[in-house]
Protein backbone atom coordinates (compact mmCIF):
# COMPACT_ATOMS: atom_id res chain seq x y z
CA UNK A 1 0.00 0.00 0.00
CA UNK A 2 1.34 3.41 -0.97
CA UNK A 3 -0.25 6.57 0.39
CA UNK A 4 0.47 9.89 -1.28
CA UNK A 5 -0.93 13.16 0.05
CA UNK A 6 -1.93 15.48 -2.77
CA UNK A 7 -3.88 18.61 -3.59
CA UNK A 8 -5.28 19.94 -6.87
CA UNK A 9 -6.63 23.43 -7.49
CA UNK A 10 -9.58 24.27 -9.71
CA UNK A 11 -11.07 27.38 -11.30
CA UNK A 12 -14.70 27.35 -12.42
CA UNK A 13 -14.46 29.44 -15.58
CA UNK A 14 -17.90 28.33 -16.77
CA UNK A 15 -21.19 27.54 -15.05
CA UNK A 16 -21.03 23.95 -16.29
CA UNK A 17 -20.43 20.93 -14.06
CA UNK A 18 -16.63 20.62 -13.90
CA UNK A 19 -14.52 17.62 -12.95
CA UNK A 20 -12.04 18.39 -10.18
CA UNK A 21 -10.82 14.88 -9.32
CA UNK A 22 -11.01 11.42 -10.89
CA UNK A 23 -10.00 8.35 -8.93
CA UNK A 24 -7.62 6.12 -10.94
CA UNK A 25 -8.90 2.63 -11.77
CA UNK A 26 -6.26 0.98 -9.57
CA UNK A 27 -6.56 3.23 -6.54
CA UNK A 28 -8.73 4.51 -3.73
CA UNK A 29 -8.92 8.17 -2.72
CA UNK A 30 -9.81 9.67 0.63
CA UNK A 31 -10.82 13.31 0.23
CA UNK A 32 -10.19 15.40 3.31
CA UNK A 33 -11.43 18.72 2.05
CA UNK A 34 -12.94 20.41 -0.99
CA UNK A 35 -12.48 24.13 -0.50
CA UNK A 36 -14.54 26.61 -2.51
CA UNK A 37 -13.78 30.31 -2.34
CA UNK A 38 -15.59 33.40 -3.64
CA UNK A 39 -13.88 36.78 -3.36
CA UNK A 40 -16.70 39.11 -4.42
CA UNK A 41 -19.72 40.40 -2.52
CA UNK A 42 -22.44 38.64 -4.49
CA UNK A 43 -24.31 35.41 -3.95
CA UNK A 44 -22.98 32.41 -5.87
CA UNK A 45 -24.50 28.93 -5.46
CA UNK A 46 -21.99 26.08 -5.55
CA UNK A 47 -22.78 22.37 -5.76
CA UNK A 48 -20.50 19.36 -5.41
CA UNK A 49 -21.33 16.08 -7.14
CA UNK A 50 -20.01 12.54 -6.94
CA UNK A 51 -20.34 10.36 -10.00
CA UNK A 52 -19.85 6.69 -9.14
CA UNK A 53 -18.22 4.54 -11.80
CA UNK A 54 -20.84 4.04 -14.54
CA UNK A 55 -23.40 6.11 -12.66
CA UNK A 56 -24.80 9.61 -12.90
CA UNK A 57 -23.98 12.77 -10.97
CA UNK A 58 -25.30 12.81 -7.40
CA UNK A 59 -25.26 16.09 -5.50
CA UNK A 60 -23.42 15.64 -2.23
CA UNK A 61 -23.23 19.20 -0.92
CA UNK A 62 -24.41 22.72 -1.59
CA UNK A 63 -23.24 26.12 -0.44
CA UNK A 64 -24.04 29.75 -1.13
CA UNK A 65 -20.93 31.89 -1.00
CA UNK A 66 -20.72 35.66 -0.65
CA UNK A 67 -17.20 36.99 -0.13
CA UNK A 68 -16.26 33.89 1.87
CA UNK A 69 -15.16 30.28 1.54
CA UNK A 70 -16.32 26.88 2.71
CA UNK A 71 -15.32 23.23 2.89
CA UNK A 72 -17.84 21.33 0.78
CA UNK A 73 -16.94 17.98 2.44
CA UNK A 74 -17.53 17.98 6.17
CA UNK A 75 -16.57 14.32 6.67
CA UNK A 76 -14.04 12.22 4.77
CA UNK A 77 -15.25 11.25 1.29
CA UNK A 78 -14.08 7.84 0.04
CA UNK A 79 -13.74 7.58 -3.73
CA UNK A 80 -13.47 4.17 -5.35
CA UNK A 81 -11.98 3.23 -8.71
CA UNK A 82 -13.10 5.60 -11.50
CA UNK A 83 -15.36 7.70 -9.26
CA UNK A 84 -15.41 11.38 -10.26
CA UNK A 85 -15.76 14.44 -8.02
CA UNK A 86 -17.26 17.49 -9.72
CA UNK A 87 -18.18 21.06 -8.83
CA UNK A 88 -20.57 23.55 -10.39
CA UNK A 89 -21.25 27.23 -9.73
CA UNK A 90 -24.24 29.18 -11.06
CA UNK A 91 -21.94 32.00 -12.18
CA UNK A 92 -18.76 31.66 -14.22
CA UNK A 93 -15.37 33.00 -13.11
CA UNK A 94 -16.35 33.46 -9.48
CA UNK A 95 -15.30 30.27 -7.70
CA UNK A 96 -11.84 28.80 -7.19
CA UNK A 97 -10.71 26.16 -4.79
CA UNK A 98 -8.60 23.19 -3.87
CA UNK A 99 -9.25 19.52 -3.25
CA UNK A 100 -6.92 17.82 -0.71
CA UNK A 101 -6.77 14.04 -0.62
CA UNK A 102 -4.82 10.87 0.01
CA UNK A 103 -4.26 8.64 -3.00
CA UNK A 104 -3.89 5.01 -1.94
CA UNK A 105 -2.57 2.45 -4.41
CA UNK A 106 0.12 -0.16 -4.91
CA UNK A 107 2.29 1.91 -7.27
CA UNK A 108 5.51 1.88 -5.23
CA UNK A 109 5.39 -1.64 -3.86
CA UNK A 110 7.82 -4.40 -4.63
CA UNK A 111 6.77 -8.01 -4.89
CA UNK B 1 1.04 -5.52 8.34
CA UNK B 2 4.14 -7.51 9.23
CA UNK B 3 7.70 -6.22 8.87
CA UNK B 4 7.04 -2.77 10.28
CA UNK B 5 10.73 -2.10 10.93
CA UNK B 6 13.10 -0.95 8.23
CA UNK B 7 16.19 -3.14 7.76
CA UNK B 8 18.44 -0.10 7.18
CA UNK B 9 18.43 1.37 10.67
CA UNK B 10 20.98 4.02 11.61
CA UNK B 11 21.54 4.01 15.36
CA UNK B 12 23.33 6.90 17.10
CA UNK B 13 23.79 7.05 20.90
CA UNK B 14 23.50 10.57 22.32
CA UNK B 15 24.11 9.58 25.95
CA UNK B 16 23.68 6.46 28.05
CA UNK B 17 19.96 7.29 28.36
CA UNK B 18 19.22 8.67 24.89
CA UNK B 19 19.75 7.21 21.46
CA UNK B 20 18.48 8.06 18.02
CA UNK B 21 17.31 5.56 15.42
CA UNK B 22 16.87 6.92 11.90
CA UNK B 23 14.78 5.13 9.25
CA UNK B 24 12.98 3.12 11.93
CA UNK B 25 9.75 2.27 10.12
CA UNK B 26 8.86 1.03 6.67
CA UNK B 27 7.00 3.51 4.47
CA UNK B 28 3.67 1.68 4.49
CA UNK B 29 3.59 1.79 8.29
CA UNK B 30 4.27 5.53 8.36
CA UNK B 31 1.61 5.99 5.69
CA UNK B 32 -0.98 4.26 7.81
CA UNK B 33 0.04 5.97 11.07
CA UNK B 34 -0.26 9.35 9.31
CA UNK B 35 -3.46 8.49 7.49
CA UNK B 36 -5.44 7.74 10.59
CA UNK B 37 -4.38 11.00 12.20
CA UNK B 38 -5.00 13.09 9.08
CA UNK B 39 -8.47 11.71 8.42
CA UNK B 40 -10.01 11.12 11.81
CA UNK B 41 -12.88 13.34 12.90
CA UNK B 42 -12.55 12.44 16.54
CA UNK B 43 -9.57 12.61 18.85
CA UNK B 44 -9.31 11.30 22.40
CA UNK B 45 -7.71 14.47 23.73
CA UNK B 46 -7.84 18.06 22.55
CA UNK B 47 -5.12 20.42 23.74
CA UNK B 48 -4.50 24.10 23.01
CA UNK B 49 -2.73 23.56 19.71
CA UNK B 50 -2.48 19.82 19.18
CA UNK B 51 -4.68 16.73 19.43
CA UNK B 52 -4.05 13.11 20.44
CA UNK B 53 -5.34 9.58 19.98
CA UNK B 54 -4.57 6.95 22.63
CA UNK B 55 -3.58 3.42 21.69
CA UNK B 56 -3.78 0.97 24.59
CA UNK B 57 -2.40 -2.59 24.49
CA UNK B 58 -4.81 -5.01 22.82
CA UNK B 59 -6.98 -2.19 21.44
CA UNK B 60 -5.11 -1.30 18.27
CA UNK B 61 -3.69 -4.00 16.02
CA UNK B 62 -0.94 -1.83 14.50
CA UNK B 63 0.27 -0.76 17.93
CA UNK B 64 0.32 -4.43 19.01
CA UNK B 65 2.42 -5.37 15.96
CA UNK B 66 4.79 -2.43 16.46
CA UNK B 67 5.16 -3.27 20.14
CA UNK B 68 6.09 -6.85 19.28
CA UNK B 69 8.64 -5.92 16.61
CA UNK B 70 10.22 -3.01 18.52
CA UNK B 71 10.42 -4.85 21.85
CA UNK B 72 12.05 -7.82 20.11
CA UNK B 73 14.51 -5.75 18.09
CA UNK B 74 15.55 -3.45 20.94
CA UNK B 75 15.05 -5.85 23.86
CA UNK B 76 12.35 -3.76 25.53
CA UNK B 77 9.62 -5.09 27.78
CA UNK B 78 6.54 -4.12 29.78
CA UNK B 79 4.83 -2.08 27.09
CA UNK B 80 2.38 0.37 28.66
CA UNK B 81 0.68 2.34 25.91
CA UNK B 82 1.11 4.48 22.82
CA UNK B 83 -0.21 7.79 21.51
CA UNK B 84 -0.25 9.68 18.30
CA UNK B 85 -0.21 13.47 18.21
CA UNK B 86 -1.03 15.91 15.44
CA UNK B 87 0.03 19.52 15.91
CA UNK B 88 -1.30 22.74 14.45
CA UNK B 89 1.02 24.19 11.82
CA UNK B 90 2.22 26.65 14.43
CA UNK B 91 2.26 25.21 17.93
CA UNK B 92 4.15 25.32 21.21
CA UNK B 93 3.76 21.55 21.38
CA UNK B 94 3.93 19.51 24.56
CA UNK B 95 5.57 21.39 27.43
CA UNK B 96 8.17 20.00 29.87
CA UNK B 97 6.92 16.87 31.60
CA UNK B 98 8.08 13.42 32.63
CA UNK B 99 6.39 10.12 31.77
CA UNK B 100 6.12 7.09 34.06
CA UNK B 101 8.26 4.93 31.78
CA UNK B 102 11.79 3.60 31.54
CA UNK B 103 11.91 3.94 27.77
CA UNK B 104 9.94 6.30 25.51
CA UNK B 105 10.05 5.69 21.79
CA UNK B 106 9.10 8.93 20.03
CA UNK B 107 8.80 8.64 16.22
CA UNK B 108 8.32 11.52 13.75
CA UNK B 109 6.11 10.80 10.75
CA UNK B 110 5.77 14.01 8.73
CA UNK B 111 8.11 14.42 5.72
CA UNK B 112 10.83 17.04 5.96
CA UNK B 113 9.45 19.02 3.00
CA UNK B 114 6.53 19.92 5.29
CA UNK B 115 8.82 21.71 7.74
CA UNK B 116 8.79 25.52 7.68
CA UNK B 117 11.30 26.25 10.43
CA UNK B 118 14.13 23.75 10.80
CA UNK B 119 15.20 25.30 14.12
CA UNK B 120 11.94 23.91 15.56
CA UNK B 121 9.95 20.68 15.46
CA UNK B 122 12.48 18.56 17.32
CA UNK B 123 12.64 17.38 20.93
CA UNK B 124 14.36 18.77 24.05
CA UNK B 125 15.38 16.29 26.73
CA UNK B 126 16.84 17.30 30.11
CA UNK B 127 19.29 15.25 32.13
CA UNK B 128 17.05 15.57 35.18
CA UNK B 129 14.30 13.36 36.61
CA UNK B 130 11.68 14.59 39.09
CA UNK B 131 12.40 14.50 42.83
CA UNK B 132 11.17 11.24 44.37
CA UNK B 133 8.48 12.93 46.49
CA UNK B 134 6.73 14.64 43.56
CA UNK B 135 3.17 13.71 42.58
CA UNK B 136 1.95 13.01 39.02
CA UNK B 137 0.38 16.49 38.98
CA UNK B 138 3.85 17.88 39.49
CA UNK B 139 6.05 15.75 37.21
CA UNK B 140 3.50 15.36 34.44
CA UNK B 141 1.38 18.48 34.86
CA UNK B 142 3.94 21.11 35.89
CA UNK B 143 1.73 22.14 38.81
CA UNK B 144 2.37 25.80 39.70
CA UNK B 145 5.30 25.84 37.27
CA UNK B 146 7.26 23.45 39.49
CA UNK B 147 9.12 21.80 36.60
CA UNK B 148 10.35 25.11 35.19
CA UNK B 149 11.56 26.21 38.64
CA UNK B 150 13.19 22.84 39.30
CA UNK B 151 15.06 22.81 36.00
CA UNK B 152 16.33 26.35 36.59
CA UNK B 153 17.49 25.58 40.11
CA UNK B 154 19.15 22.36 39.06
CA UNK B 155 20.86 24.03 36.07
CA UNK B 156 19.67 21.17 33.92
CA UNK B 157 21.58 20.22 30.81
CA UNK B 158 19.35 20.02 27.75
CA UNK B 159 19.86 17.77 24.74
CA UNK B 160 18.33 19.10 21.52
CA UNK B 161 17.34 16.51 18.92
CA UNK B 162 16.61 17.96 15.50
CA UNK B 163 13.53 16.96 13.57
CA UNK B 164 13.94 14.32 10.91
CA UNK B 165 11.36 12.25 9.08
CA UNK B 166 11.19 8.65 10.32
CA UNK B 167 13.50 9.42 13.22
CA UNK B 168 12.88 7.67 16.53
CA UNK B 169 14.30 8.83 19.83
CA UNK B 170 14.66 6.20 22.53
CA UNK B 171 15.10 7.78 25.94
CA UNK B 172 14.27 7.40 29.61
CA UNK B 173 10.74 8.83 29.83
CA UNK B 174 11.32 9.97 33.41
CA UNK B 175 13.75 12.60 32.12
CA UNK B 176 11.95 15.89 31.64
CA UNK B 177 11.29 16.50 27.96
CA UNK B 178 9.27 18.74 25.67
CA UNK B 179 8.54 19.53 22.04
CA UNK B 180 11.01 22.06 20.64
CA UNK B 181 8.14 24.15 19.23
CA UNK B 182 6.36 23.40 15.97
CA UNK B 183 6.34 25.34 12.71
CA UNK B 184 5.29 23.54 9.56
CA UNK B 185 4.10 24.82 6.20
CA UNK B 186 0.48 25.89 6.09
CA UNK B 187 -1.08 23.36 3.76
CA UNK B 188 -3.48 20.83 5.19
CA UNK B 189 -1.25 17.74 5.06
CA UNK B 190 1.88 19.39 6.44
CA UNK B 191 1.04 19.11 10.11
CA UNK B 192 3.62 17.48 12.38
CA UNK B 193 2.52 14.00 13.43
CA UNK B 194 4.29 11.86 15.97
CA UNK B 195 3.78 8.40 17.44
CA UNK B 196 5.03 7.63 20.94
CA UNK B 197 5.33 4.32 22.80
CA UNK B 198 6.03 3.85 26.51
CA UNK B 199 7.84 0.82 27.92
CA UNK B 200 8.55 -0.03 31.57
CA UNK B 201 7.27 1.56 34.77
CA UNK B 202 8.84 4.26 36.87
CA UNK B 203 7.80 7.24 39.01
CA UNK B 204 4.50 5.59 40.05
Amino acid sequence: MTIRYKSDTYDLTTSNITTVLTCPADATILVKSLQASHQSASNVDVDAYLQKSGGSNVEISHAQLNKNFTNMISETLAMEASDVLKVQADTANQITGVVSYALIDRSQENG
Amino acid sequence: MANCLNDKLIIKPLSDKIFIVDNLLNEHVIGYLRLRMEFTNKFDDYYKDYQAINYMPGKDSLTDILEKEISTKFKLNNFQRAWSFIYNNSSDGVQFHADPSNINVNIWLTPEESIEDYSKNGLLICNKKPPKNWSREQWNGNKNGCIDKFLQEEKAEIFRINYRYNRAIFFNGALFHRTDGVKTKNEIFNRRISYTMLFGNTLE
